[in-house]
């Protein structure tokens, strides 16, 4: 359509405008109602799990349902139930397992250059102002223990060995 | 941080430091929206759109399955497929393909027709484009079987304090099963290689964990020389059989003795490069580790101030017995396992029961092939009953021998051959 459209602008150079005009407009409306369906959806989700909805800073604040937490986990996420939770769920799902997050150790400059890292290198967005309070999360949470320069040897599994 | 891939999923983690009362991870993750890229069909995934939808929370965790693998792998994540093998599943002389540990970067490249798998070779360095089926492949070029061991560059992360960045691997991110294919170099120099070749690269046709089209996961290689040895090959089968599909199927590169990473999977192309590659991977500090010693915690160098791992350093594992082997009735143990060098190979290795006060020396077989890992096995003998430790200490031909603590600190948790330990009590 963008093709004819363009052969006919060529050809008839008064109209060009107005039909450049017509179809930027057209856009704008296609990408108004996506964002419409989006919101649909996000309500659609909403409805089942309150915390879907939670991407203003405010609302994802607040530490999660006790009804979902078991041991101090959430339970559906695995995440440390604590504020902000909600941000890291929302916004580190999308390309791997939590489990990439939940297993790391990390200071503030740690979890801040993995997160740079990411943005430059594997299509991270740009967390604007969630930015803090994930990191926040992150490093209260997912903080590293000092092991020395070699742990013990810990969580054997005894075992009667039958030779 | 890790769960067992025969329990039944209760879809919760408990998160790595609360581990249930058998010290085991129990939760089994659902798998986080598993193939919603190729859900999505063909076409180049949106970030924005995905973007959205996460933050919808309208992706939806999808079932998995582990393809035969054996149960008892650890599964560090599931997107993408991280799984570790416990030391004492490695026990056999040729590491059986269901205990080969996995290492993806991106997603598998989903169905595959082998009739139709072209490679490409081209490149600056190649002297003219040439395209094979995997069949003209099997046919055009002598066929070659080795043992090559394989490692992950991160292989023993966890141990690093501070933690480095990656996968927290314990010592299970290596093995040595046999593979089929041809040599590289017998195909590079049927498209000819220019005199200023440096490297060779791969590309494969895994997709970006974004599922974004335009991305390409991982693109590493080896330099010229490493690529010209005879043990280097486009394989297709892995102990006799065609690869399984999280290795690679139908065809990838092997190059023994160095980081797993430069043995690309699923690969479709092969760049003769008249420069350092500069693939995904190869940057920001991605395989590499300082060119000079850095403090513990110590900011990352820039890539010109790193340099990129190439053979991997000496190590061995105690395969036999499993760790935790309570021992009754006598105060001696059968012990054994393997041991390995990167390039080169393992010329004497010893175990210790008493921390490191003593050590004995063991029988070392020499490898079947170059760059094949190398099976050793001694009797230990424990003063009194009681707590003990059994460590093991390989020593290269070059005289270099595995550090008892961790060495080099490095932000990318790289190198980690520190001795294997097992815990042992003489009741
Ligand atoms: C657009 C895709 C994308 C999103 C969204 C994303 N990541 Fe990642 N992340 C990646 C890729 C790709 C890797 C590399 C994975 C690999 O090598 O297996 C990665 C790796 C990681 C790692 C392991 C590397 C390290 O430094 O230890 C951590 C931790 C991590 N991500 C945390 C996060 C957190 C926290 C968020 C949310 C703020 C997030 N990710 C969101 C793409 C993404």
């Amino acid at each position: 359509m963008i093709l004819a459209a363009a052969a006919f602008a060529t050809r008839s150079r008064g109209c060009a405008k107005w039909l450049l005009q017509a179809l930027l407009c057209l856009l704008l409306l296609s990408e108004v109602s996506c964002q419409g369906k989006q919101e649909e959806n996000r309500q659609a989700t909403a409805q089942s799990d309150p915390a879907a909805l939670a991407d203003s800073v405010e609302a994802a604040a607040l530490p999660p349902p006790d009804s979902d937490v078991v041991d101090g986990i959430h339970v559906p996420t695995g995440l440390i139930a604590d504020e902000g939770y909600v941000l890291v769920r929302n916004n580190c799902i999308s390309c791997h397992s939590l489990n990439l997050v939940k297993n790391k150790r990390a200071t503030r400059e740690g979890w801040l250059s993995t997160i740079r890292w990411m943005q430059q290198t594997q299509g991270l967005w740009d967390l604007g102002e969630n930015e803090k309070p994930i990191l926040d999360y992150l490093a209260r949470n997912y903080a590293p223990d000092d092991m020395g320069r070699r742990k013990q040897l810990t969580e054997v599994e005894w075992y009667i060995l039958k030779e | 941080m890790e769960y067992r891939m025969q329990q039944t999923p209760p879809n919760q983690d408990k998160a790595d430091h609360t581990p249930d009362a058998t010290g085991r991870r129990t939760f089994l993750a659902k798998g986080l929206l598993g193939t919603l890229a190729l859900a999505l069909g063909g076409s180049a995934v949106n970030l924005k759109s995905l973007q959205a939808a996460a933050q919808s929370g309208s992706l939806k965790p999808a079932a998995f399955s582990m393809q035969g693998k054996h149960p008892d792998l650890v599964v560090l994540s599931d997107r993408p497929w991280n799984v570790e093998t416990p030391p004492h599943l490695l026990d056999d002389r040729v590491t059986p393909t269901d205990r080969v540990f996995i290492r993806n970067n991106g997603l598998p490249p989903g169905k595959v027709d082998a009739a139709s798998w072209t490679l490409t070779i081209e490149g600056e360095s190649a002297r003219t484009k040439k395209v094979f089926t995997l069949a003209e492949l099997q046919s055009k070029f002598k066929h070659y079987t080795y043992q090559l061991q394989l490692e992950c560059g991160g292989n023993g992360r966890a141990e690093f304090s501070p933690p480095g960045k990656g996968n927290q691997w314990g010592n299970g991110a290596v093995y040595c099963s046999e593979w089929t294919g041809v040599r590289v170099k017998d195909v590079l120099e049927a498209a000819g290689i220019k005199p200023d070749a440096v490297y060779v690269a791969y590309y494969g046709k895994d997709v970006h964990l974004s599922g974004d089209t335009s991305k390409v996961p991982i693109s590493r290689g080896v330099p010229i020389k490493k690529a010209l040895e005879d043990e280097s090959l486009i394989a297709w089968a892995i102990n006799g059989k065609a690869i399984p599909e999280m290795h690679g199927y139908p065809l990838r590169v092997v190059f023994g003795g160095w980081p797993a990473s430069a043995s690309g999977k699923w690969v479709d192309r092969i760049v003769v490069r008249n420069k350092v590659h500069d693939g995904p991977k190869m940057n920001k500090g991605s395989y590499m580790v300082p060119a000079r010693p850095i403090p513990p915690g110590a900011p990352a160098p820039d890539d010109k101030d790193m340099r990129i791992i190439e053979s991997m350093p000496v190590r061995s594992l105690i395969t036999y017995p499993k760790t935790g082997a309570i021992v009754k009735g006598k105060k001696t143990l059968q012990v054994r396992g393997h041991a390995w060098a990167g390039d080169l190979e393992v010329k004497e290795i010893h175990v210790s029961t008493d921390f490191g006060a003593t050590w004995q020396k063991c029988e070392l077989e020499k490898p079947v092939n170059r760059l094949a890992w190398q099976h050793w096995k001694t009797q230990v003998k424990f003063p009194s009953t009681g707590y003990f430790e059994v460590w093991a200490r390989a020593t290269d031909t070059a005289g270099a021998s595995q550090p008892m603590v961790v060495p080099a600190w490095n932000p990318g948790g790289y190198l980690n051959n520190a001795c294997h330990r097992i815990a042992i009590q003489i009741a």
